[in-house]
């Protein structure tokens, strides 16, 4: 690859990275929740955009980016006052920006005129309030602040803050002085095995007054970590006007795995200017904090989120008075070295970029010595026993290496959930316009981390959920405010893992489902017959029924009957569940379980003939004894099974799949679920247990099968095929047939 | 909207707890020992459970015990609700793994508080 060309690529990457950070902020200031570093930190993103497109003479992103900045700098710089509608500019903005970066990159072509229109807005802005020293801003400010955050070095950043800090302290003060208790909180070493999470407890601690918490201790490399470990303690400043009885009956809760220490500091002398600036900053302090914790592996980067988002605080606040204490300057080794923007330091850890292409080839070949070694294990069990006890030793040493190897290279391709959650503010706030709604959207568990591709396919259906959420759950203020509920509607978004799953749960305080309308609109639309008697659960997951829509006119947001079906589909196609369950005049809530990656795949093992065959395991409802008194014929030679008070549609794989094999036995049946919620028999010889497969594409190295969405190669170096169940039913007709008739 | 996993064996206990608990917009799943609660945590992993220790089949101990041997149990807040006050069960309590330790009758404005700030 030419060197420029490369260089190029990592340009790009890096000009995502900096729309992202650009997002995050500029989502900040729509939510009034900004301070002098959100403002810094957007400009930095578009500045250092446009350093380096200057570099690669791309001159429309260019021109664009400088006129941007120009703008961003008036802003930070307080020559400009943020106002939403500045906001909504600046936000089109950054759409744009993204926009040209495509066109950069020669994807699609932005869109000159609007591009111009932007360009022009941003102009009238940057001149709008003082068009002379707009002006020369234009020449000045830009140079001048090229060199400070083009390359940030962390010194510089937070000293660039407390200029602008200082200037919007003053008159929040908060009332009577409160004292300062000092808590030293020790976790015991089961603090979080026995169901506690550090950050909550520091969190929940808020409900007192404002907290700094200051985490002490070594923290062990990464590999070497325990998750249900604490290694660290805390020392916590509690700014508090509420007397010790009360917070010791709230520590009770904690007393059983930690040791905790209350105490008033000496003098308050000692921690001069701390106390009212932490104060001022207080409510910022939380809401940045809620947006950047990791819920799922709390012990793991609840130091570094903590630690880090709390320091820069009293860092900016305190500087200009005195020199920093101590406190903070114990934080200053871990970021020491990064050479990254304060605004950036919550997430940054020493990261090698490396392209996803690379990482991919590591995990297929990971993925074939796995097998080779499956193969060794099976070949040397056949062996008699005693041959060699030291191979044996050995065969079980590879067999445990390989799967902490397999283990370490998925761990690679893991990304937090961030990157798709973060469009989804975006998503929430356009609708409420289009909508004429009012809502805010609450993200919990953003680092959870799940594999790449994974989050690539999450954000179709998530962003189809958030759409339905918004135009059939939330209801307008007025009917919201006529049912006691706050004009503001709420949706929770959050991730979590759960072993070897990620739970993604939606969640709004709307009006729930309409059941009576589902069931009707249902009855109408011949998905159930009239006299049907359906549990509240049955009736809120015929949301997901193809072709279902109870919305009376369709509007552009959602009501195409497209929508949750295809949710379903998506979902199941990476191999999750999705379940919804509602509240009349509560809520509705959906939780989506996904694997965390696609490239492993549980599976159990069928035989039939000589054949072996993989069905996914999350399909799988039951395997049970084939019984020839509950089989029927129905006309075309289809064939269907009573179960549990239903008919299902028998697939007969050899059948199917045109196999020149004999049946042995043929005498069991696996009942699998298909995607619309059907159920489907496949008749098999024998089950063979379940294992974890390695994903091997047909596509990529053979051609489309039907029926089959992979393959894989099993311990004795044999083939087995994945089914991919829908294509199967298909393939075997009759299906939809069949569920017409039993109706 | 949580969903807590109430375990006790007194009908009455259970039903006040749920209630308090359902009022405030939480999902409860009930267990009447700890036996049953272990199945029904396994089937549907709760956000947060509050069990009696004094039960019939499996108590509240030897089911915080049982459970903390789970994925679905591993780091899940687990809370005793119980009349006990003996230092030596609370003893053993932390050993297995509880969370907490809360004394009967209880204040239903804690036991929110609790659901919120564990969950």
């Amino acid at each position: 690859m030419d060197e420029m060309e490369e260089f190029l690529t990592v340009f790009f990457q890096e000009c995502e990275e900096r729309l992202g950070e650009l997002q995050d902020n500029l989502a900040l200031m729509v939510d009034g929740e900004w301070d002098a570093e959100t403002l810094n930190a957007a400009f930095r993103a578009v500045h250092s955009v446009k350093g380096g497109a200057g570099a690669f003479g791309l001159d429309a992103l260019v021109e664009f980016t400088h006129v941007f900045e120009t703008v961003m700098d008036a802003l930070r710089s307080d020559q400009l006052q943020l106002t939403p509608k500045i906001c909504q500019v600046l936000l089109r903005a950054s759409d744009m920006m993204s926009a040209l970066i495509e066109d950069a990159q020669g994807n699609g072509a932005a869109d000159k005129g609007l591009a111009d229109k932007i360009r022009a807005e941003l102009d009238a802005l940057a001149k709008g309030e003082d068009p002379d020293a707009a002006a020369a801003n234009v020449e000045l400010a830009a140079p001048a602040a090229a060199e400070e955050p083009a390359e940030p070095k962390k010194d510089e950043a937070p000293a660039a803050a407390p200029a602008e800090a200082a200037a919007e302290e003053p008159e929040e003060d908060m009332g009577p002085p409160e004292r300062e208790l000092e808590i030293l909180f020790e976790p015991g070493p089961d603090f979080v095995r026995s169901g506690h999470d550090p950050l909550k407890f520091i969190r929940a601690l808020r409900q007192f007054g404002s907290v700094k918490a200051v985490a002490d201790g070594d923290y062990p490399p990464l590999s070497d970590h325990e998750p249900y470990e604490t290694q660290l303690t805390w020392r916590i400043t509690l700014d508090t006007a509420v007397d010790l009885g009360e917070i010791d009956t709230f520590l009770i809760m904690y007393q059983l795995a930690a040791d905790i220490e209350v105490s008033e500091p000496p003098s308050a002398e000692e921690t001069p200017a701390t106390a009212p600036t932490a104060e001022a900053k207080a409510p910022e302090a939380p809401a940045e904090a809620d947006r950047k914790e990791p819920e799922a592996a709390p012990a793991e980067e609840a130091p570094a989120a903590e630690a880090a988002s709390e320091p820069s605080e009293p860092t900016k606040a305190k500087e200009p008075s005195e020199p920093a204490p101590a406190e903070p300057r114990a934080e200053e080794p871990k970021r020491a070295g990064e050479g990254k923007a304060a605004a950036q330091q919550p997430r940054v850890s020493k990261a090698l970029r490396v392209e996803l292409s690379r990482i991919d080839r590591l995990v297929n070949m990971v993925g074939e010595i796995v097998i080779t070694q499956a193969v060794l294990s099976q070949n040397f069990s056949d062996l008699d026993t005693g041959v060699n006890v030291e191979i044996g030793h050995a065969v079980e040493a590879l067999s445990r290496q390989t799967r902490e190897l397999q283990e370490s290279v998925m761990a690679i391709r893991a990304q937090p959930v961030k990157s798709v959650f973060s469009r989804m503010p975006r998503v929430v706030r356009d609708l409420c316009a289009s909508l004429n709604k009012d809502a805010r959207i609450i993200l919990s568990g953003e680092h959870t981390e799940v594999d790449t591709t994974v989050i690539e396919e999450l954000s179709e259906p998530l962003t189809h959920m958030l759409r339905n959420s918004m135009d059939h759950g939330i209801e307008t203020p007025e009917k919201r405010e006529a049912a006691g509920k706050p004009r503001t509607g709420t949706i929770n978004l959050s991730a979590e893992h759960r072993g070897e799953r990620v739970r993604i749960v939606i969640e709004d305080d709307g009006a729930g489902i309409n059941r009576e309308r589902v069931l009707s609109k249902a009855v109408e639309n011949g998905i159930v017959p009239p006299d049907a008697t359906l549990t509240d659960e049955e009736i809120d997951m015929l949301i997901f029924h193809p072709g279902f829509s109870t919305a009376e006119k369709v509007t552009n947001v959602s009501g195409r009957g497209v929508g949750m079906d295809v949710v379903k589909k998506k979902v199941q196609a990476l191999g999750g569940r999705v379940v919804v369950s509602s509240v009349p005049g509560k809520g509705t809530k959906f939780v989506i379980t996904l694997p965390l990656t696609l490239a492993v795949l549980d599976g159990m093992t069928v035989g039939v003939g000589n054949e072996r065959f993989i069905l996914p395991l999350s399909s799988v409802v039951e395997a049970v004894k084939l019984d020839e008194s509950n089989i029927d014929i129905l006309p075309g030679e289809v064939r269907v099974m009573r179960y549990r008070g239903e008919w299902l549609p028998m697939i007969c794989l050899e059948l199917a799949l045109n196999m020149e094999t004999a049946r042995s036995a043929a005498d069991l049946v696996v009942v699998v679920e298909t995607e619309t919620d059907g159920r489907v028999a496949i008749i098999v010889d024998e089950l063979l247990g379940q294992r974890q497969v390695v994903l091997k594409s047909l596509e990529a190295n053979f051609r489309r099968v039907d029926g089959v969405s992979g393959a894989t190669i099993l311990g004795d170096g044999r083939v087995a095929l994945i089914l991919d169940i829908p294509s199967l039913q298909a393939l075997s007709g009759g299906g939809a047939l069949v569920q017409e008739m039993m109706i | 909207m949580k969903r807590v996993l109430a375990v006790d064996d007194t009908i009455t206990f259970r039903i006040m707890l749920a209630n308090c608990l359902r009022k405030a917009g939480h999902e409860v799943i009930e267990a009447e020992n700890g036996k049953e609660a272990l199945n029904k945590l396994l089937a549907d992993p709760p956000d947060i459970v509050i069990t009696d220790l004094n039960m019939p089949v499996m108590n509240g101990l030897e089911f915080i015990e049982e459970a903390r041997k789970e994925n679905a149990g591993r780091g899940l807040p687990m809370l005793l609700l119980t009349t006990e006050v003996a230092e030596h069960l609370k003893k053993k309590a932390r050993e297995v793994g509880a969370t907490g330790w809360l004394t009967k009758p209880f204040d239903p404005a804690q036991i929110l508080r609790l659901v919120d700030q564990l969950t």
